[in-house]
Protein backbone atom coordinates (compact mmCIF):
# COMPACT_ATOMS: atom_id res chain seq x y z
CA UNK A 1 0.00 0.00 0.00
CA UNK A 2 2.71 2.17 0.84
CA UNK A 3 4.74 1.52 -2.20
CA UNK A 4 1.54 1.90 -4.38
CA UNK A 5 1.07 5.76 -2.72
CA UNK A 6 4.36 7.29 -2.77
CA UNK A 7 4.49 6.14 -6.36
CA UNK A 8 1.42 7.64 -6.94
CA UNK A 9 2.68 11.24 -5.35
CA UNK A 10 6.13 11.04 -7.33
CA UNK A 11 4.12 10.47 -10.36
CA UNK A 12 1.44 13.09 -9.63
CA UNK A 13 4.51 15.63 -8.75
CA UNK A 14 6.28 14.69 -12.19
CA UNK A 15 3.24 15.47 -14.27
CA UNK A 16 2.71 18.45 -12.60
CA UNK A 17 6.08 19.67 -12.56
CA UNK A 18 6.48 18.61 -16.60
CA UNK A 19 2.80 20.50 -17.20
CA UNK A 20 3.63 23.67 -14.77
CA UNK A 21 4.59 26.81 -16.27
CA UNK A 22 8.01 27.47 -15.22
CA UNK A 23 9.62 30.64 -14.04
CA UNK A 24 12.86 29.10 -13.59
CA UNK A 25 15.41 27.58 -16.34
CA UNK A 26 15.87 24.08 -17.44
CA UNK A 27 19.62 24.28 -15.68
CA UNK A 28 18.59 26.00 -12.93
CA UNK A 29 15.50 23.53 -12.15
CA UNK A 30 18.22 21.08 -12.65
CA UNK A 31 20.82 22.85 -10.38
CA UNK A 32 18.05 23.04 -7.26
CA UNK A 33 16.43 19.71 -7.80
CA UNK A 34 20.55 17.77 -7.68
CA UNK A 35 21.09 20.36 -4.51
CA UNK A 36 18.09 19.20 -2.83
CA UNK A 37 18.22 15.86 -3.55
CA UNK A 38 21.96 16.11 -1.69
CA UNK A 39 20.26 17.61 1.38
CA UNK A 40 17.30 15.11 1.67
CA UNK A 41 19.71 12.12 0.84
CA UNK A 42 22.27 12.88 3.47
CA UNK A 43 19.70 14.33 5.77
CA UNK A 44 17.66 11.03 5.90
CA UNK A 45 20.42 8.61 6.16
CA UNK A 46 21.62 10.59 8.82
CA UNK A 47 18.30 10.78 11.27
CA UNK A 48 17.61 7.00 10.15
CA UNK A 49 20.58 4.87 10.03
CA UNK A 50 23.13 6.67 12.01
CA UNK A 51 21.40 8.46 14.90
CA UNK A 52 17.83 6.43 14.71
CA UNK A 53 16.27 8.83 15.75
CA UNK A 54 13.50 7.33 13.62
CA UNK A 55 13.02 3.63 11.88
CA UNK A 56 12.71 2.48 8.81
CA UNK A 57 10.89 -0.56 7.21
CA UNK A 58 13.04 -3.30 5.76
CA UNK A 59 10.19 -4.92 3.93
CA UNK A 60 11.62 -4.05 0.49
CA UNK A 61 8.33 -2.56 -0.81
CA UNK A 62 8.24 -0.08 1.84
CA UNK A 63 12.01 1.35 1.81
CA UNK A 64 11.29 1.13 -2.27
CA UNK A 65 8.46 4.15 -1.39
CA UNK A 66 10.48 5.74 1.27
CA UNK A 67 13.66 5.71 -1.05
CA UNK A 68 11.26 7.20 -4.20
CA UNK A 69 10.07 9.95 -1.57
CA UNK A 70 13.58 10.88 -0.75
CA UNK A 71 14.73 11.18 -3.93
CA UNK A 72 12.00 12.33 -6.09
CA UNK A 73 8.73 13.12 -4.46
CA UNK A 74 10.79 15.85 -1.68
CA UNK A 75 13.21 17.21 -4.12
CA UNK A 76 10.42 17.90 -6.69
CA UNK A 77 7.78 19.30 -4.75
CA UNK A 78 10.37 21.88 -3.54
CA UNK A 79 11.34 22.75 -6.71
CA UNK A 80 7.80 23.29 -7.49
CA UNK A 81 7.52 25.42 -4.75
CA UNK A 82 10.20 27.45 -5.84
CA UNK A 83 9.00 27.94 -9.55
CA UNK A 84 5.77 28.98 -7.50
CA UNK A 85 7.19 31.74 -5.27
CA UNK A 86 9.29 33.05 -8.38
CA UNK A 87 6.17 33.63 -10.31
CA UNK A 88 4.15 35.10 -7.24
CA UNK A 89 3.69 38.88 -7.65
CA UNK A 90 3.58 39.43 -3.90
CA UNK A 91 5.09 38.50 -0.77
CA UNK A 92 1.97 37.37 0.78
CA UNK A 93 1.37 34.50 -1.78
CA UNK A 94 5.04 33.36 -1.99
CA UNK A 95 4.93 32.64 1.97
CA UNK A 96 1.10 31.03 1.45
CA UNK A 97 3.03 28.44 -1.38
CA UNK A 98 5.95 27.90 1.03
CA UNK A 99 3.75 27.39 4.18
CA UNK A 100 1.48 24.84 1.80
CA UNK A 101 4.33 23.11 0.45
CA UNK A 102 5.57 22.59 3.91
CA UNK A 103 2.50 21.19 4.93
CA UNK A 104 2.04 18.85 2.04
CA UNK A 105 5.79 17.18 3.03
CA UNK A 106 4.52 17.51 6.76
CA UNK A 107 1.60 15.00 5.83
CA UNK A 108 3.32 12.91 3.28
CA UNK A 109 5.95 12.31 6.45
CA UNK A 110 2.92 11.48 8.37
CA UNK A 111 1.41 9.01 5.82
CA UNK A 112 4.61 7.36 5.84
CA UNK A 113 4.43 6.38 9.83
CA UNK A 114 0.66 5.33 9.44
CA UNK A 115 1.72 2.88 6.66
CA UNK A 116 4.28 1.98 8.96
CA UNK A 117 7.26 2.54 6.89
CA UNK A 118 8.92 5.07 9.21
CA UNK A 119 8.34 5.01 12.28
CA UNK A 120 9.17 7.25 15.70
CA UNK A 121 11.95 6.23 18.19
CA UNK A 122 12.83 9.85 19.26
CA UNK A 123 12.06 12.88 17.37
CA UNK A 124 9.35 15.71 17.06
CA UNK A 125 7.50 16.55 14.45
CA UNK A 126 8.87 20.34 15.17
CA UNK A 127 12.00 18.98 13.66
CA UNK A 128 10.90 18.19 10.57
CA UNK A 129 9.02 21.18 10.01
CA UNK A 130 12.39 23.44 10.30
CA UNK A 131 13.51 20.45 8.23
CA UNK A 132 11.30 21.06 5.51
CA UNK A 133 11.28 24.89 5.81
CA UNK A 134 15.14 25.02 5.64
CA UNK A 135 15.02 23.14 2.55
CA UNK A 136 13.21 25.94 1.11
CA UNK A 137 15.61 28.60 2.05
CA UNK A 138 18.57 26.41 0.73
CA UNK A 139 16.04 25.67 -2.59
CA UNK A 140 15.63 29.69 -2.56
CA UNK A 141 19.60 30.44 -2.17
CA UNK A 142 20.94 27.47 -4.28
CA UNK A 143 18.91 29.67 -7.28
CA UNK A 144 20.47 33.06 -6.18
CA UNK A 145 24.08 31.51 -6.42
CA UNK A 146 23.11 30.06 -9.67
CA UNK A 147 21.55 33.08 -11.23
CA UNK A 148 24.33 35.44 -9.67
CA UNK A 149 27.03 33.32 -11.35
CA UNK A 150 25.17 33.69 -14.87
CA UNK A 151 24.57 37.63 -14.05
CA UNK A 152 28.80 37.57 -13.74
CA UNK A 153 29.08 35.66 -16.51
CA UNK A 154 26.73 38.78 -18.72
CA UNK A 155 28.85 41.51 -16.93
CA UNK A 156 32.45 40.15 -17.62
CA UNK A 157 31.25 39.80 -21.36
CA UNK B 1 29.69 10.92 12.62
CA UNK B 2 33.51 10.65 13.03
CA UNK B 3 36.18 11.57 11.02
CA UNK B 4 37.61 8.01 10.43
CA UNK B 5 37.29 4.75 11.98
CA UNK B 6 40.74 3.93 11.77
CA UNK B 7 43.47 5.92 9.50
CA UNK B 8 45.10 3.56 8.00
CA UNK B 9 46.57 3.03 4.07
CA UNK B 10 42.75 3.36 2.34
CA UNK B 11 42.52 7.12 3.52
CA UNK B 12 45.61 7.83 2.58
CA UNK B 13 44.94 6.22 -0.86
CA UNK B 14 41.48 8.05 -1.04
CA UNK B 15 43.50 11.22 -0.31
CA UNK B 16 45.83 10.47 -2.65
CA UNK B 17 43.39 9.93 -5.33
CA UNK B 18 41.44 13.00 -4.42
CA UNK B 19 44.59 15.39 -4.88
CA UNK B 20 45.10 13.53 -8.09
CA UNK B 21 41.28 14.21 -9.82
CA UNK B 22 41.42 17.66 -8.60
CA UNK B 23 44.70 18.96 -9.87
CA UNK B 24 43.58 16.75 -13.21
CA UNK B 25 40.68 19.40 -12.79
CA UNK B 26 41.25 22.56 -12.11
CA UNK B 27 44.39 21.90 -15.15
CA UNK B 28 41.05 21.22 -17.46
CA UNK B 29 39.08 24.20 -15.69
CA UNK B 30 41.76 26.28 -17.05
CA UNK B 31 40.57 25.86 -20.69
CA UNK B 32 37.58 27.91 -19.85
CA UNK B 33 35.41 25.79 -22.29
CA UNK B 34 32.02 25.70 -20.27
CA UNK B 35 29.94 29.05 -18.78
CA UNK B 36 30.77 28.76 -14.57
CA UNK B 37 27.14 28.39 -13.89
CA UNK B 38 27.40 24.73 -16.16
CA UNK B 39 30.56 24.33 -14.88
CA UNK B 40 29.09 24.30 -10.97
CA UNK B 41 26.57 22.30 -12.23
CA UNK B 42 28.26 19.40 -13.67
CA UNK B 43 30.12 19.43 -10.65
CA UNK B 44 27.09 18.83 -8.61
CA UNK B 45 26.22 16.55 -11.32
CA UNK B 46 28.72 14.07 -10.53
CA UNK B 47 28.51 14.49 -7.02
CA UNK B 48 24.41 13.86 -6.48
CA UNK B 49 24.51 10.94 -8.84
CA UNK B 50 27.25 9.50 -6.69
CA UNK B 51 25.72 10.32 -3.60
CA UNK B 52 22.19 8.99 -4.80
CA UNK B 53 23.42 5.91 -6.26
CA UNK B 54 25.96 5.28 -3.22
CA UNK B 55 23.41 5.44 -0.63
CA UNK B 56 21.01 3.43 -2.19
CA UNK B 57 22.93 0.29 -3.25
CA UNK B 58 25.79 1.22 -0.95
CA UNK B 59 24.06 1.56 2.54
CA UNK B 60 20.24 0.78 3.51
CA UNK B 61 18.31 -2.34 2.97
CA UNK B 62 21.02 -3.47 0.16
CA UNK B 63 24.02 -2.32 1.17
CA UNK B 64 26.38 -3.78 -1.33
CA UNK B 65 29.71 -2.79 -0.27
CA UNK B 66 31.36 -0.69 3.00
CA UNK B 67 32.85 2.63 2.63
CA UNK B 68 36.48 2.82 3.96
CA UNK B 69 36.54 1.35 7.07
CA UNK B 70 32.96 0.91 8.44
CA UNK B 71 29.04 0.79 7.32
CA UNK B 72 28.25 3.78 9.51
CA UNK B 73 29.08 7.63 8.15
CA UNK B 74 32.40 8.79 8.30
CA UNK B 75 34.05 12.12 7.43
CA UNK B 76 36.35 10.48 5.09
CA UNK B 77 32.96 9.11 3.10
CA UNK B 78 32.42 12.78 2.11
CA UNK B 79 35.67 12.77 0.87
CA UNK B 80 35.05 9.78 -1.28
CA UNK B 81 31.78 11.28 -2.46
CA UNK B 82 33.95 14.45 -3.55
CA UNK B 83 35.70 12.20 -5.62
CA UNK B 84 32.92 12.08 -8.11
CA UNK B 85 32.52 15.58 -8.89
CA UNK B 86 35.21 16.24 -11.66
CA UNK B 87 34.14 13.24 -13.69
CA UNK B 88 30.69 15.22 -14.13
CA UNK B 89 32.82 17.78 -15.40
CA UNK B 90 35.29 15.42 -17.17
CA UNK B 91 32.15 14.16 -19.04
CA UNK B 92 30.88 17.29 -19.96
CA UNK B 93 34.43 18.31 -21.66
CA UNK B 94 35.72 15.36 -22.94
CA UNK B 95 32.07 14.91 -24.96
CA UNK B 96 32.92 18.38 -26.12
CA UNK B 97 36.28 17.78 -27.21
CA UNK B 98 35.97 14.51 -28.41
CA UNK B 99 33.17 15.97 -31.03
CA UNK B 100 30.85 13.21 -30.17
CA UNK B 101 27.58 13.06 -32.11
CA UNK B 102 24.96 9.95 -32.60
CA UNK B 103 27.97 7.97 -34.39
CA UNK B 104 30.26 7.88 -31.47
CA UNK B 105 27.27 8.07 -28.73
CA UNK B 106 27.31 4.38 -27.73
CA UNK B 107 31.32 3.98 -27.81
CA UNK B 108 31.67 6.86 -25.17
CA UNK B 109 29.27 6.08 -22.39
CA UNK B 110 30.85 2.22 -23.16
CA UNK B 111 34.11 3.82 -22.78
CA UNK B 112 32.74 6.06 -19.77
CA UNK B 113 30.85 2.61 -18.10
CA UNK B 114 34.44 0.77 -18.66
CA UNK B 115 36.54 3.52 -16.75
CA UNK B 116 33.58 3.59 -13.67
CA UNK B 117 33.59 -0.26 -13.21
CA UNK B 118 37.58 0.08 -13.29
CA UNK B 119 37.83 2.60 -10.70
CA UNK B 120 35.25 0.62 -8.30
CA UNK B 121 37.64 -2.44 -8.77
CA UNK B 122 40.50 -0.04 -8.12
CA UNK B 123 38.74 1.34 -5.19
CA UNK B 124 38.13 -2.69 -3.74
CA UNK B 125 42.02 -3.15 -4.41
CA UNK B 126 43.07 0.06 -2.37
CA UNK B 127 40.29 -0.78 0.53
CA UNK B 128 38.10 2.06 0.28
CA UNK B 129 35.38 -0.37 -0.97
CA UNK B 130 34.35 -3.67 0.38
CA UNK B 131 31.90 -5.55 -1.28
CA UNK B 132 29.50 -7.47 0.54
CA UNK B 133 26.43 -9.64 0.53
CA UNK B 134 27.22 -11.65 -2.50
CA UNK B 135 28.22 -8.20 -4.87
CA UNK B 136 30.21 -8.38 -7.47
CA UNK B 137 31.88 -5.90 -9.47
CA UNK B 138 30.33 -7.01 -13.04
CA UNK B 139 26.82 -5.31 -11.37
CA UNK B 140 28.41 -1.87 -11.56
CA UNK B 141 28.36 -2.00 -15.49
CA UNK B 142 24.82 -1.60 -16.12
CA UNK B 143 24.79 0.91 -13.01
CA UNK B 144 27.52 3.16 -15.31
CA UNK B 145 25.81 2.32 -18.00
CA UNK B 146 22.56 3.86 -16.75
CA UNK B 147 24.27 6.74 -15.00
CA UNK B 148 26.38 7.75 -18.36
CA UNK B 149 23.43 7.12 -20.87
CA UNK B 150 21.43 9.84 -18.72
CA UNK B 151 24.44 12.09 -18.45
CA UNK B 152 24.89 11.86 -22.41
CA UNK B 153 20.67 13.10 -22.15
CA UNK B 154 21.16 15.51 -19.87
CA UNK B 155 24.74 17.32 -21.79
CA UNK B 156 22.58 17.47 -24.43
CA UNK B 157 19.16 18.95 -23.39
CA UNK B 158 21.17 21.98 -21.72
CA UNK B 159 23.09 22.63 -24.87
CA UNK B 160 19.87 22.26 -26.57
CA UNK B 161 17.96 24.73 -23.84
CA UNK B 162 21.05 27.27 -23.56
CA UNK B 163 24.90 28.62 -24.73
CA UNK B 164 26.62 26.39 -22.33
CA UNK B 165 30.12 27.62 -23.81
CA UNK B 166 32.38 30.64 -22.68
CA UNK B 167 34.97 29.38 -25.43
CA UNK B 168 34.43 26.40 -27.37
CA UNK B 169 37.88 25.89 -28.35
CA UNK B 170 39.39 26.64 -25.17
CA UNK B 171 41.63 29.47 -24.36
Amino acid sequence: MGFVFFFFVSWLVIVLFTVMKKSLSFVENIFVFLIILIVSVNWSWIIFEEFKFLELSRKPLDYTAFLINRSMGIPLIIVITLNAVKSANVNAKAYIYVGLSTVILLVLKMIGNFLNITKINNWNTLYDVLYFLSLHLIAYFSLQMVRKLKKEEVTMS
Amino acid sequence: MRMWKQFDTNEVYLLILLTLVYIVLFLVLRKKIFKPHITLLSLVWGFSVGIAIEFTIGGGLLDFYMLNDSNSYEVMDVLYFLLFSPFGYFFFYFYHRLKINKEKVIFYVLAWATVGVSAHWLFTQLGIITLQKGYHIALSFPIFLVIQTLSVIFYEQIKYRENIFESPIGD
